[in-house]
């Protein structure tokens, strides 16, 4: 174990670089469940489907990796779309434990279907990004991390933009809080959770191709940074936006902070202690508002 | 205009609706009344397609709404103000206006239509910004109204706007119903408040366990003896509800 200073705020910095993607990553599973209250159990799986795509975009095309932003959003987009209206949508008015299960299903038929196509091994690239780092006192940032902390706030301001100020935000708003009066207003419920489905995938297009060149790829990466996700939506309150950003944040400096101080097989612990914690004490989030 | 004809619905087990017909013209206002659980909300909802009709047409000009999805009956002009208000309550009153006047015949007259509704209640004009969780119960029912004003309806449906409001707060919003009639909208009207629907219904039907047991003008429903003694009480007794 390391207590010194320089150690502490390289943990920190790191620590919020990451916490920027898992906060993307994580406002797309919570708009998904905040609409529709469901939780999709895929969701770190269509992130592995994000990363393979930006991966070979990288390799076999030889796309800048960022540019690949523009392909991988909207495909994660209609993957959501088409996973919905194929599996989501006939069993939204099923009990949750269906709904579960179904999504449990789609995840571990993703991961087995990469293991297949891309066998076990842990990919990762090396771009013209790699290994330019900056210097802020005695801490280094990377230019790859900066990039995706700043690429994942501007991803989460350009979706409460449009959740806030458009008429579509607006239908998404109005049917996650009543269905019911949504529908006696013309809104097209349905439509909205469609849109909502792939709107929350596509957050995982983009955070792929920011997390790939510092990150790697393999089939069972979803599995992370599913459950990730999972511990920061809980830890903002299930639906809440602006929670889960926070969230995010948090459980990007813990998971550092707990990599710096604890020994090596226990540095998880910290995020699922937290976890734990809140689950027992705070259930409703680290934001006190009611479900958004 | 509107046609409600034979229209039975059932819950599982429970008929809630059995060959129910009614009409209702251009520019009335027409109230359907009756006790509790005699099926006047489930009428209405059953217009709005939010429930089914086992058997009977539901159509408005000839157009038939009967198998309609309820979001398409709304663009159809057929506007619910629903009971209990249901609100978006963590949106502000003005996105609660912009959601109900954003289906797409709506959307072109949405400014004057906005224009229009804080006109009708400047009380909303000056709550704007606030979320709708954080007005009054009369407020909130105002905004209900203006709400589904925004979306242009050919037909508006109120299912006890007065519910659970002071007597002050009814007063004015019966006056905001015969406003809206006098501005030419169609209200159908559905109240516990009898004595106070009648008073300014062109027409009106009595439900009783899923029945019309009467109908006819308001002022003559108000007179019939049968309507007095079940829902009334006496001639210059208090009000009920």
């Amino acid at each position: 174990m390391t207590f010194s200073l320089p150690v502490i705020l390289q943990a920190v910095a790191s620590g919020l670089m990451i916490g920027g993607v898992f906060a993307l990553i994580s406002i797309g599973l919570t708009l998904i469940w905040g609409v529709m209250k469901i939780i999709n159990f895929a969701h770190g799986e269509f992130l592995m489907i994000g990363l393979y795509l930006a991966y070979f975009l990288v390799t076999k095309f030889g796309i800048d990796p960022y540019l690949t932003i523009l392909i991988t959003t909207p495909v994660l987009f209609f993957v959501g779309i088409g996973i919905f209206q194929v599996s989501i949508k006939p069993i939204l008015k099923h009990p949750p434990m269906n709904q579960i299960m179904l999504t449990l299903g789609i995840s571990l038929i993703l991961q087995n279907l990469a293991l297949v196509l891309f066998k076990a091994d842990v990919l990762s690239v090396r771009t013209r990004y790699t290994g330019i780092n900056y210097h802020f006192g005695g801490v280094v940032v990377t230019l790859t991390e900066l990039i995706a902390f700043f690429g994942s706030i501007l991803a989460t301001l350009a979706l409460y933009y449009i959740l806030k100020t458009t008429d579509i935000g607006r239908w998404i708003r109005a049917a996650a809080q009543n269905p019911t009066a949504a529908t006696l207003q013309g809104v097209d419920v349905r439509f909205t959770y469609l849109l909502a489905f792939g709107i929350g995938s596509a957050c995982l297009g983009v955070a792929a191709s920011l997390l790939l060149p510092f990150y790697y790829v393999s089939p069972t990466v979803g599995l992370f940074l599913g459950l990730i996700a999972f511990v920061v939506v809980v830890l903002g309150g299930m639906g809440n936006f602006l929670g889960a950003f926070v969230g995010g944040l948090i459980i990007g400096l813990t998971e550092s902070l707990g990599a710096a101080i604890m020994p090596g097989s226990l540095s998880r612990v910290l995020t699922f202690g937290i976890f734990i914690l809140f689950l027992l004490f705070r259930p409703q989030g680290i934001l006190s508002r009611r479900q958004a | 205009m509107l046609r409600v004809e034979n229209v039975s619905v059932q819950y599982s087990a429970f008929k809630a609706l059995h060959g129910v017909s009614i009409k209702v013209e251009q520019g009335q206002i027409v109230s359907i009344v009756g006790a509790n659980g005699a099926g006047k909300s489930t009428l209405i909802n059953t217009v709005s397609g939010l429930l089914r009709p086992t058997e009977g047409s539901i159509t408005l000009d000839g157009v038939e709404l009967t198998t309609m999805s309820a979001h398409d009956i709304v663009r159809h002009g057929v506007v619910q103000v629903p009971e209990g208000r249901k609100l978006f309550p963590d949106m502000t009153v003005h996105e609660n206006l912009l959601v109900g006047g954003s289906h797409k015949r709506a959307r072109a007259g949405r400014d004057e239509a906005l224009t229009q509704v804080y006109d009708l209640f400047p009380k909303l004009l000056e709550r704007e910004k606030q979320s709708a969780r954080t007005l009054s119960g009369g407020e909130q029912q105002m905004l209900a109204i203006g709400r589904a004003m925004m979306s242009q309806p050919t037909i508006l449906m109120m299912d006890e706007p007065s519910l659970g409001l002071a007597p002050i707060v009814v007063q004015s919003i019966f006056s905001v119903i015969q406003e809206l009639r006098n501005r030419g909208l169609t209200v159908l009207l559905v109240e516990q408040n009898i004595r106070h629907s009648l008073q300014i219904s062109d027409y009106a039907y009595v439900l009783e366990t899923g029945t019309v047991a009467l109908e006819g003008t308001g002022a003559a429903v108000l007179a019939d003896e049968h309507t007095k003694a079940a829902y009334i009480g006496s001639p210059t007794g208090a009000e009920t509800h």
